[in-house]
């Protein structure tokens, strides 16, 4: 690519991402600002001159967008970038907490061989149960929360005038979000009350106790994120919808 | 500096002029932004940010069509904007609304001030 090239595609792509525009338009503008400058090449101006002549790529942005408002997308709220970063660091977090047990449970001799000799056809059994407990917990409390934390940001890229289709995305993620919570933490408290009731002797927890913890557990940002951005996300699909 | 006035006025001529030019023949989105320039002294120097969306609104109307062509040589390929049959229509239509505008705007000139 020669550095003319280079110099074009750099432009172009500057003015693209100004654009506040849906994809369809944003490759149509694309494609007519390219043959823009290629026929100016033509004509014989250099490409300095070009985008002298046609203005920086946010003046050129700022044309497409004002002409065409009916397109408009919303302007994204920056606290997006927010609900972004928690779902990182939730995510960092559960695989550090789950890091010492999956080394530990690689590492370990817990793996049985049945079928005979230890050859090709032989079948490996491991001690899934092991490996369970210690990386529910930590699965439970991450994987609803980033879920949750990428619905918020679906809602507030989007703003109460965005497309349908984006409220049924964040709608889905909240509630995938919000199974997950309760089939984690089914299997959670469930794996609780059979390690009591082998290491302690004591009486397995009943499903009263297992309720009360569930509801106590609703507390947490990981149940109630997800609550949050399906009621809003309910809500405004339903205003796109009359929209439409 | 142009007065609003001045950019309402452009802009509701700006659509009818730039479906005449494509009328007149195939042609392209520069070609289209010099022959703007030109036949009005300047008046319509416009920018690829006013050209582009009143193209597309007139292909998604159904009253131009655009079709990637080559002019022979080593020139890059264009989009070429032609009109279509209901293009030609609706600028005639537009023509004629525009010239009855105009006619009553300057008869306002011959009545005597009250």
């Amino acid at each position: 690519m020669t550095e003319q090239e280079k110099k074009i595609k750099r432009y172009v792509s500057a003015i693209e991402r100004e654009l506040r525009l849906p994809l369809k338009a944003k490759a149509r503008i694309n494609g007519d600002i390219g043959t823009d400058i290629h026929a100016r090449l033509e004509k014989g101006q250099s490409i300095d001159e070009i985008i002298a002549e046609m203005g920086t790529p946010q003046e050129v942005a700022a044309g497409f967008n004002e002409e065409m408002q009916d397109q408009l997308l919303p302007k994204g709220s920056p606290w997006r970038w927010a609900f972004l970063i928690a779902a990182i660091l939730a995510g960092g977090a559960a695989l550090l907490s789950m890091l010492p047990f999956l080394l530990f449970y690689f590492q370990s001799s817990g793996m049985g061989v049945i079928g005979g000799a230890d050859g090709p056809m032989a079948i490996f059994i491991t001690g899934a149960a092991n490996l369970l407990a210690p990386v529910l917990t930590p699965l439970w409390l991450a994987v609803p929360f980033i879920l949750g934390c990428c619905a918020a940001c679906v809602l507030l890229r989007w703003g109460q005038n965005g497309p349908r289709a984006k409220h049924t995305l964040a709608l889905m993620l909240s509630a995938a979000a919000l199974l997950c919570w309760l089939l984690l933490g089914i299997l959670s408290l469930w794996q609780a009350s059979s390690a009591v009731d082998a290491t302690a002797g004591i009486a397995v927890l009943s499903w009263k106790t297992l309720l009360f913890q569930l509801l106590n557990l609703m507390l947490l940002p990981s149940f109630w994120l997800p609550v949050v951005t399906l009621c809003i996300a309910a809500r405004r699909r339903k205003t796109a919808s009359l929209r439409q | 500096m142009e007065s609003r006035f001045e950019r309402q006025l452009k802009k509701g001529a700006l659509e009818m002029l730039v479906l005449g030019l494509v009328c007149a023949g195939p042609t392209y989105g520069y070609e289209l932004l010099g022959s703007m320039a030109r036949c009005s002294n300047g008046l319509f120097a416009l920018k690829e940010g006013t050209l582009y969306p009143i193209l597309y609104r007139l292909e998604d109307d159904g009253l131009i069509e655009a079709q990637w062509r080559t002019s022979g040589g080593r020139t890059a390929p264009k989009k070429y904007y032609t009109a279509t049959p209901e293009g030609h229509a609706a600028y005639a239509v537009q023509r004629k609304a525009w010239r009855a505008f105009a006619d009553c705007v300057d008869g306002f000139d011959k009545e005597e001030p009250l």
